[in-house]
């Protein structure tokens, strides 16, 4: 009777009850870790799901509170379109209403309190970048279809009296209205100036109220619209019109009349339409977040799985005395599978209460997108949704289940004409003979999957593939170790190695069935960590080496990133090519370009482009060709031409400044910037199509000699304006891109660091048990002369034999998933393809780590089976 | 004495001469021509044409040497196992012709174990452990815990419900194990070697209580095992050999 039967059991309980949770208190410490795994990945899916779903819901909520009740947006990117088309639009049949948007994003850079005379030169500098979204409506006819921007003059809270001119503030040419966000995030009040940036002055509006109906968080400005037009360089310009229809006017007929109206490239998108943009901005992202995220849930299920292998393992013959005593193996697969549910409503619970408060302190922290830029001007505060709780409960509870299930349906086949024999150890473990077919059936099956292409933008069928290939390599361990340890066995029979070296190789290749499938963690774990490395090194390596391409020059400056007012004049431009020290200047303007309503636009990029070598600015890939005579050469980047099936030598027609144009596609290049994709176009073409082209950024070449801090210094001195421009060399650009990218995969790095604890724990869940088993085989070992050190010995050197099995094949399959995750969940998530880059020395070490590790598992699991003395107080924990 | 029955299940047919038979008294259990082979590779002839009646109440012991078979024809018996030859027939009804969840249910509600290494779980208290077959059988908890301590007041263990299994001597864990078999009713208990751990006191304690309780409640027990003294409690006592099952003095 071992020891732990003087623990004082349970009184009253339940038999049934008792059972199973005596398979937990048998080992408590194997129990705690698979409530750790599936608490880990629980609290990561859920995290992950509350932040993108908090601030998708928020986004969307914004999308749809400024189309309000109109059903078209009419939108055509940064650039806008002529202004006449409203009036055309307006006086459309179909169209009961249509309101003309202005709406522009500009830099903050100063604020001045009443008293202050309105001075660039007076107020307040704000020390950060500061943005503002600003709209100008046409206030009588936007009041139709969204009376929720509606300024009031004045404060909100009603503290201040309205102004006696509140007319004359609501159509004011220099007055502003605020959202309270926005109050708050340029800490300002009612009657405070805040100085703008449009292109090289300052423009100083009064905030003359706020915006009572805009909803918490968003951060909003709105001014007249011919104030704004004004104001913003925008005159006879506008961004959008939100269209209402007259009754019963059907969605066909209006699309077509109004398209008959409106200039080529303006979008006609529905409330829907913007949404579903918002939303595919970021899919790939987020469910990429995900499926991560479900990996270490699925590690989780492995070691689920090797747990509850040893468990039932260790436990057959009192499962062989309950089917003897009349449970059915019904009866007997619902006791384990709830006890595995215990542990898996455990995890799961732990998780939840993990994922929430991960997902509340990162929002705190990074914000919606975890710094990944992909909802803007918004701060959402976490909201729990009680369903996606649900959810990842039950995908806890379904992981453990999972996990438990072949275990446990292997036990309720258990022989019973043994269950009678005297020893309990004897009752025979039905031999688990390594098949092959199973484990190659389900890799083909994984291979052609992969072949398959992604459904609705999500690499689905890749996603099965990886999952295949994992099982199909963990289905296969059994027979593949048991191959390497007969050789090995083999040659060490011929070679004249120490004993215990001997007895290690000779255990290693009788080991039971249920060892090897107990490498099944060992070979999930390294999988995942070999996966996970190389794709994150090929992609760190892909990027190092493509800033490395659209970086050429010495110096890149740029105006107020991410505003629409920021640009660099013409005298600018000149001042910059006669500053000495600069030997050529390259000038960039960047736009968008819609092309389909559900998608987010496409990114324009003007540069100058030699098109008889486009490669020497473009990271091209494949071979350019040369446009043919009359053909404007556009250079789609590889997102943009997977997306919109582009082709090298093709000609599409585009709506570029306002007209359709035939364009000849005459390269691809590679970009890592933006997954929904960018057409490069040369910007002298770019400006005889639209003629006021503004220019935001400039690439400076410097002269032999000089230095780049001397030409900034220069700069400084001479340049009117210099303060509104940011000037950076392009390491430091490679080195912020290269830490924004580690911190994008540092998630990776927490299931690589998961994968190992799992790993480990499946090595050391396997040798205690085994050890256990074999305490007599030990004692007769003793009895022979062996020492304690030569045992411990032989305990690593098994430990080595088994984690460098484990290590070989879930190297192999994690070298395979990784294959897969560059070669095609990539491309077909974000659009971009990468080259491969193994990192050999770091794969290297971590096998070597994991095998180092397992051997001192190994001895340290065995160490009780192997004590002077101590069988009394032997336990099957670790 | 070879031992030889006719086979009850194949009733000759009544004479519309004759006057009608009485009826006959239907077994509990009775085994027919069975015969078991060991191996898959080379199968080994275990025993052949055992024939064996087993009647309410009544208690046989089975001895012969290891690896004779004993504990296989108590499997084939509690439908654990199935013969290569012949027919186990428990209440009227072949056991080959069970369903896995027919058979568990037999031994659920009809059969008790008693085993040499006990089989107690640790875990359980006593109490629990004398209630498992009850709750197997779907009882509810209360009432399978409060008929588990009559049980084992029955064997000599009142009171003792809420002890741990590891402080309990051997003759003691047999008693529990006796309990366990007990507490259900049922028709048959089925003894595999029930004092091969014990030492000679307490096996024969624990041979006492086998018959006095079996017979106060009308169970049929057969029981195997190596020891003449066991042997000699019995109603009959057979010896197993490859040969067959031949009856022996009880004595």
């Amino acid at each position: 009777m071992s020891a732990r039967g003087a623990r004082s059991p349970r009184v009253g309980a339940d038999p049934l009850a008792a059972f199973i949770l005596s398979g937990l208190r048998a080992a408590p410490g194997r129990a705690l870790a698979v409530v750790l795994a599936i608490a880990i990945g629980v609290g990561m899916g859920l995290g992950i799901y509350l932040i993108n779903r908090t601030a998708l819901d928020e986004f969307s909520g914004a999308v749809q509170f400024l189309i309000g009740e109109a059903d078209y947006e009419l939108h055509a990117g940064r650039d806008g379109f002529d202004e006449s088309a409203w009036a055309r639009v307006a006086r459309l049949p179909e169209v009961a209403a249509a309101a003309p948007v202005v709406d522009v994003t500009a830099r903050v850079e100063r604020k001045a309190r009443p008293a202050g005379a309105a001075d660039a030169s007076q107020g307040e500098a704000y020390p950060e970048r500061r943005m503002l979204r600003v709209l100008g409506i046409d206030l009588f006819r936007l009041a139709r279809l969204n009376t929720r921007l509606i300024p009031m003059a004045g404060s909100a809270s009603g503290a201040a009296e309205p102004s006696r001119d509140s007319l004359a503030d609501l159509l004011g040419a220099d007055t502003v209205f605020l959202s309270a966000a926005a109050l708050v995030e340029l800490d300002a009040q009612v009657g405070d100036r805040l100085g703008l940036r449009v292109g090289d002055s300052l423009r100083w509006l009064r905030i003359a109220g706020t915006l009572p109906g805009v909803p918490a968080g968003q951060r909003l400005a709105v001014m007249d619209i011919a104030a704004a037009q004004w104001q913003f360089d925008r005159l006879g310009v506008l961004h959008r019109i939100d269209v209402k229809l007259a009754q019963g006017v059907d969605d066909a007929r209006a699309r077509r009349a109004i398209a008959a109206v409106v200039p080529a490239g303006v979008d006609i998108a529905t409330a829907q339409d913007a949404e579903r943009r918002t939303s595919n901005l970021s899919v790939a992202y987020r469910v990429n977040l995900n499926v991560l995220a479900l990996v270490a849930l699925f590690t989780g299920g492995f070691l689920v799985y090797s747990t509850q292998s040893l468990s039932v393992h260790r436990r057959r013959s009192q499962l062989a005395l309950l089917r003897t005593l009349g449970a059915t193996r019904a009866m007997t697969v619902s006791l384990l599978l709830a006890e595995a549910g215990v542990l898996g409503v455990a995890g799961s619970l732990l998780g939840a209460m993990l994922g929430v408060a991960a997902a509340a302190a990162a929002i705190a922290r990074f914000g919606g997108d975890l710094g990944g830029g992909f909802f803007p001007g918004i701060a959402p505060e976490l909201s729990v949704d009680p369903a996606g709780l649900v959810l990842f409960c039950l995908l806890g509870v379904a992981a453990a289940l999972a996990g438990a299930l072949l275990p446990v349906l292997a036990a309720a086949r258990v022989p019973l004409a043994g269950a009678l024999r005297a020893q309990p150890q004897d009752v025979a473990e039905r031999a688990i003979r390594p098949r092959l077919v199973p484990g190659l059936a389900l890799l083909a099956t994984a291979g052609l999957l992969c072949l398959l292409p992604a459904r609705d933008g999500l690499p689905l069928a890749g996603y099965a593939s990886v999952l295949l290939l994992l099982l199909g390599g963990v289905a296969l361990t059994p027979a593949i170790g048991r191959a390497v340890f007969i050789r090995l066995d083999r040659i060490g029979d011929r070679l004249d190695a120490p004993a215990w070296m001997g007895l290690a190789v000779a255990r290693a290749s009788a080991s039971s069935g249920m060892t090897r499938l107990a490498l099944a963690s060992v070979v999930a774990s390294f999988a995942v960590m070999v996966a996970m490395g190389i794709m994150v090194s090929s992609f760190r390596d892909s990027v190092d080496r493509w800033l490395v391409t659209v970086l050429p020059a010495d110096l890149y400056l740029r105006t107020a990133a991410g505003s629409d007012t920021g640009w660099l004049t013409s005298d600018e431009l000149e001042a910059l090519r006669s500053t000495p020290g600069i030997a050529r200047v390259e000038p960039l303007a960047v736009g968008t370009l819609p092309l389909d309503a559900r998608r987010p636009a496409v990114a324009l990029v003007a540069r100058p482009i030699d098109a008889t070598d486009p490669g020497a600015r473009l990271p091209l890939i494949g071979q350019a060709r040369p446009a043919p005579p009359g053909l404007l050469p556009v250079y789609p980047s590889e997102p943009m031409a997977r997306i919109y099936r582009m082709e090298v030598g093709e000609r599409r027609t585009l709506a570029l400044g306002g007209q359709s144009v035939e364009v000849f596609v005459a390269a691809i290049w590679r970009d890592y910037a933006r997954h929904y994709g960018a057409l490069a176009i040369d910007l002298e073409d770019y400006r005889r199509l639209v003629p006021g082209v503004r220019v935001s950024d400039a690439a400076l070449w410097l002269a032999p000699g000089a230095s780049a801090s001397g030409v900034v210094e220069r700069l400084s001195r001479d340049l009117p304006g210099f303060s509104r421009i940011e000037v950076t060399e392009p390491g430091i650009i490679r080195e912020q891109s290269l830490r924004i990218f580690d911190r994008s995969f540092a998630i990776t790095y927490l299931l690589e660091a998961v994968a190992v604890i799992i790993g480990l724990l499946g090595v050391a869940a396997t040798f205690s048990a085994e050890a256990l088993a074999r305490r007599r085989e030990f004692g007769v070992q003793r009895a022979l002369g062996m020492t304690r050190g030569a045992i411990a010995s032989q305990l690593a050197l098994e430990g080595v034999l088994f984690a460098a099995v484990g290590a070989a094949v879930g190297g192999a399959v994690g070298g395979a998933i990784s294959l897969l995750l560059v070669e095609v969940i990539n491309p077909q998530s974000f659009h971009w393809s990468m080259d491969l880059a193994v990192p050999w020395a770091l794969l290297v070490s971590l096998a070597g780590a994991l095998v180092v590790l397992s051997a001192g598992t190994a001895v340290l699991a065995g160490r009780a089976a192997i004590a002077p003395g101590t069988v009394g107080a032997l336990r099957e924990d670790w | 004495m070879r031992h030889r029955r006719a086979r009850s299940a194949t009733l000759p047919v009544p004479s519309p001469i004759l006057p009608a038979p009485a009826p006959p008294v239907t077994a509990l259990l009775e085994l027919v021509r069975v015969g078991k082979r060991v191996g898959h590779s080379r199968p080994r002839r275990l025993f052949t044409a055992i024939d064996l009646r087993v009647d309410a109440g009544s208690l046989l012991a089975i001895v012969g040497e290891s690896g004779c078979g004993k504990s296989t024809l108590l499997n084939l018996m509690a439908g654990l196992d199935r013969p290569d030859e012949g027919q186990v027939v428990f209440g009227g009804e072949d056991l080959a012709g069970l369903g896995e969840a027919q058979a568990a249910r037999l031994r659920r509600e009809r059969i008790g174990f008693v085993f040499q290494a006990f089989h107690l779980l640790p875990h359980l208290t006593l109490r629990q452990n004398v209630a498992l077959p009850l709750r197997l059988a779907g009882s509810p908890s209360r009432a399978a815990l409060a008929r588990a301590d009559e049980s084992l007041a029955e064997v000599g263990l009142p009171g003792r419900g809420d002890e741990a299994v590891a402080v309990l001597s051997g003759g003691e864990s047999q008693r529990v194990a006796l309990a366990r078999a007990l507490v259900h009713r049922p028709a048959l208990v089925l003894a595999d070697e029930p004092t091969g751990n014990l030492d000679p006191e307490s096996a024969a304690g624990v041979l006492a209580l086998l018959r006095e309780r079996t017979r106060e409640h009308g169970v049929a027990c057969v029981m195997v095992t190596h020891s003449t003294t066991a042997a000699a409690i019995a109603d009959r006592a057979f010896r197993l050999g490859h040969d067959g099952l031949t009856e022996v003095a009880a004595t």
